[in-house]
């Protein structure tokens, strides 16, 4: 039995009762204790909203950072020291909406960092708006002729963009959705795990009834999410059943693998020369 | 005898008039002489109207001068262009595309030009028979320094570091060059000195955008993210050209909104890190800033001014962002803002920018310009390198109980101790929302008090390390005030008037923020009047210095066209005001 109690810490929770992102608070711990990472040992980063006030309910290393810019931060960091395991919270808006265009940066950098969307398709915290993962229709105080819009797939577009890690967990699995954690966490690029988290506030549609009835779970025997056109059929799916697991997976190398001055060790580990500095200087 | 003769190259983007300059400035430089050289380009890539515009000395220069000596016209325009600015007995090199043009090219001038002592000189011409029109640029080079009475050698020595690894390219391009040297051999030209024979180099030759970088790299500075925009990017094009030789990654980001928020990750996870931009970039940054207020992550961002509002005048230079960069972010946090004005004051103050930054653990923000980063300056004294750097930072070992860590600990300076993440068993956390000495999430009215006073409490210590304005003839009944890279200029602008028997100083900020009041106070409270100098039109400086010292400006000389100040612009319009006054 792993210990997950390392991570508990006395600060005060502050979601509501029966809100899924519970769920994904006790996946991340569960990962961490399997994969034996020190509290001391993990960094995470999130944005503004429900989902981004999680690392405050971990006892961890974090910065709780700005509405959407989650990424950059986390990508800074890694940059400085890429021995840090970095894992990212944020929700869709946060993610999807106002961090859309770091997001694309994100996948086409393929920093080692693993991002947790609790993808709730609603504004959580400022009480219910649409969100970009809101189906059309979807009625709302701020849209009450319903969402005009399509539903953004965020899946798809991130497959599209070149992702090397894919995986879709559901908040009421927590097993399988620590085991996804771990696997991207394990990933060697950037890896991003959507979460089908219910808000049980402000969108009542897509509860946990929703998600019995449609939620299975891709048979790793069966998919090897090794074939990005499969893998684009699946994140189509979603009216009558919704697949979570590991949706794609490719070989890959991270960006900190890639640049020249990283070679010689994380940014932060590397020595002040001054000598070298002056010699270049010098030339200049 | 004293030599200050100024030549502009002008022609069409992509003429190369840059080459021109840089082998004219590089000859000059090596030969002892003093120098500056700015540029002045349109926003575009090919076409329109750009010049290059070198002032040439046996003393320093501190600012570009109003009349040309010496014109080298690519094309029949910029004779039009610059007609005005000709000095008395100056002289117009005019390009003409062979000698059979040469009768025509003065007909074809436009007719304000045509009285102009021009020299019509098919430069292309002879580029061509040295091997290609490629070279022209070379020709009108050798033309120019023939001119000024340089040796041939200087020239070829130039030509020879310039094209080292290629024998052909450079054999082609001494013909070049010898065939514009010999083609004005038999033209007089006024402004012709004696070269300088021993000549040892009075100071390196670099780029304001060159010292930045320099001055981080000298700093320690380990990450540097942008988003490319005129004219800050210069800075992070020789940050990138270290990469190889030093530990300093440079990466360009998807937006500022990522610059700025990836520096401040840089740094919580413990490297110096830096973001360079302009008023554009740094109106993006606005929100980031604020968060590196209230996590108390320390980082350097660079403002390089140029008009606006929005895009503006975007390869123009200003001074309009004063006001906007001590006030940009919601609500009031500590930072600090510094405007240098030379290449080695902008060198020193990255140096000293990263140092306080991490010191108080505040954002700290250079303003520079336009016409700072793109121009070639020399320096006046060596750049020295740190010999360590101090980080302010704690560890597990500086704890009696790491586990207890709390990063926001409140102490009587209002600096908590800086641990790092992951580095031992204290935990960092720091947050966006306003929070309790932990980092954790706050709204109760006690930590909301405490944290404001906290961060509040620094500005005291922040503002003891802040130098006052620099006096020059500050003693004097009038004081010229300004700010940052127009410094040269008022300095001209004093002697000038000096020289005219006025009594006239100048007092220039290079440290904006924390106001430095009481060394304000001290240096005005000597003058009768004081009239400030801006590149912006309602005065920024001026009113800071009303709001924060209760002194009032006399009235301002305000210039917002883009262009940088000429000693003579600020010289004549100080006499006028002063004259007013008797
Ligand atoms: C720049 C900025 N714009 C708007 C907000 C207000 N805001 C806070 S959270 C949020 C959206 C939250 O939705 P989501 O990201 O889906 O997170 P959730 O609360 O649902 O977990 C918004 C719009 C903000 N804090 N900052
Ligand atoms: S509003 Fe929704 S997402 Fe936020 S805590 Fe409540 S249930 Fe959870
Ligand atoms: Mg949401």
């Amino acid at each position: 039995m792993s210990n997950t109690t390392q991570y508990d810490n006395d600060y005060e929770n502050k979601w509501c009762p029966g809100c899924g992102n519970f769920g994904i608070l006790n996946a991340i711990k569960k990962s961490l204790a399997d994969m034996e990472i020190a509290p001391e040992k993990i960094l995470m980063v999130s944005g503004i909203g429900q989902a981004a006030k999680t690392p405050h309910f971990l006892h961890c290393n974090f910065f709780h950072g700005l509405h959407g810019r989650a990424l950059p931060v986390a990508t800074g960091a890694k940059l400085a020291d890429h021995d840090l395991t970095i894992l990212v919270n944020m929700g869709d808006g946060d993610c999807y909406g106002e961090g859309g265009n770091h997001l694309l940066a994100a996948l086409r950098r393929n920093i080692n960092i693993t991002l947790l969307v609790h993808n709730n398709m609603v504004y959580g915290l400022t009480k219910g708006q649409a969100s970009p993962t809101s189906r059309h229709g979807f009625v709302t105080k701020a849209q009450p002729q319903g969402v005009a819009y399509q539903a953004s797939n965020p899946l798809a577009l991130a497959l599209s963009q070149g992702a090397g890690f894919l995986a879709r967990g559901y908040c009421g699995e927590i097993e399988h959705l620590s085991q996804l954690i771990s696997a991207g966490i394990s990933y060697p690029g950037f890896s991003l795990i959507d979460i089908l988290q219910v808000c049980v506030s402000f969108n009542k549609e897509n509860t946990y009834t929703f998600y019995k009835d449609r939620v299975y779970t891709l048979d790793k025997e069966e998919y090897k999410a090794d074939d990005m056109h499969q893998a684009l059929d699946l994140t189509m799916e979603w009216e009558d059943k919704i697949p979570i697991g590991i949706i794609y997976r490719k070989e890959t190398r991270s960006y900190t693998d890639e640049l020249a001055p990283l070679q010689s060790g994380p940014l932060f580990k590397q020595t002040y020369d001054p000598k070298k500095i002056q010699k270049a200087i010098s030339a200049a | 005898m004293r030599i200050d003769l100024t030549v502009t190259i002008g022609g069409e983007a992509g003429q190369g008039i840059q080459t021109v300059g840089d082998i004219i400035a590089r000859v000059c430089h090596k030969a002892g002489l003093h120098l500056l050289a700015i540029n002045d380009f349109e926003s575009r890539i090919r076409g329109g109207h750009s010049f290059l515009q070198i002032r040439i000395s046996d003393q320093p220069v501190l600012a570009p001068h109003h009349k040309i000596d010496l014109l080298i016209a690519l094309n029949a325009e910029t004779c039009a262009l610059h007609k005005k600015e000709m000095a008395e007995n100056g002289l117009v090199l005019l390009d003409v595309e062979n000698d059979a043009e040469k009768e025509d090219a003065k007909e074809n001038l436009p007719e304000e030009a045509r009285e102009k002592n021009v020299l019509p000189i098919a430069f292309s011409q002879m580029a061509k028979d040295a091997g290609g029109k490629i070279m022209t640029n070379t020709v009108a080079a050798g033309a120019c320094l023939a001119l000024l009475g340089a040796p041939f050698s200087a020239f070829e020595q130039i030509l020879k570091t310039t094209f080292a690894e290629k024998e052909k390219i450079l054999r082609n391009n001494i013909t070049a060059g010898r065939s514009g040297f010999d083609a004005v051999k038999n033209s007089d030209f006024d402004k012709a000195f004696d070269w300088p024979s021993d000549g040892s180099e009075k100071g390196k030759l670099l780029s304001g955008s060159q010292a930045l970088a320099l001055g981080a790299l000298a700093a320690d500075c380990r990450l540097a993210a942008f988003y490319p925009m005129s004219p800050a990017t210069g800075i992070m094009i020789h940050l990138a050209e270290m990469m190889d030789e030093l530990p300093v990654l440079v990466e360009q980001t998807e937006d500022e909104i990522s610059a700025v928020n990836m520096i401040i990750g840089a740094s919580y996870a413990g490297v110096r890190s830096l973001t360079a931009t302009s008023g554009g970039g740094f109106s993006l940054m606005a929100e980031g800033l604020g968060l590196a207020g209230i996590t108390e992550t320390p980082v350097v961002i660079i403002n390089s001014q140029r008009p606006g509002p929005a895009t503006g005048l975007p390869t123009r230079t200003g001074q309009g962002d004063l006001l906007f960069v001590i006030n940009a972010s919601q609500d009031e946090f500590p930072r600090f803002v510094f405007a240098p004005r030379s290449v080695n004051q902008a060198y020193d103050t990255m140096i000293r920018a990263f140092h306080l930054s991490e010191k108080y653990q505040v954002p700290a923000i250079i303003l520079t310009d336009q016409y700072f980063n793109d121009s070639l300056w020399m320096t006046t004294r060596k750049m020295a390198v740190p010999k360590k750097i101090e980080r302010f930072v704690t560890t597990d070992e500086d704890m009696k109980s790491p586990s207890d860590y709390k990063r926001f600990a409140v102490t009587a300076s209002g600096i908590s101790p800086r641990a790092l993440p992951c580095k031992g068993r204290a935990l960092v956390c720091a947050t966006a929302n306003e929070h309790d000495e932990a980092g954790h999430m706050s709204e109760t009215t006690a930590d909301r008090n405490t944290m404001v006073e906290k961060r509040q409490t620094k500005a005291k210590d922040m503002t003891g390390e802040m130098n006052g304005p620099e006096g020059y003839h500050g003693e004097s009944e009038s004081l010229l005030v300004g700010w940052g890279s127009s410094d040269g200029a008022i300095r001209e602008a004093v002697d000038l008037l000096r020289s005219d028997n006025f009594d006239v100083g100048g007092l220039v900020f290079s440290d904006i923020w924390p106001f430095p009041r009481k060394k304000t106070n001290d240096a005005l409270s000597r003058c009768k009047r004081f009239i400030t100098v801006e590149q912006n039109a309602s005065s920024q400086l001026g009113l800071l210095i009303r709001q924060q010292t209760g002194h009032s400006f006399h009235t301002s000389l305000l210039q917002y066209d883009g262009r940088p100040f000429t000693a003579n612009w600020i010289a004549e319009r100080t006499k006028s005001v002063l004259e007013e006054i008797r």
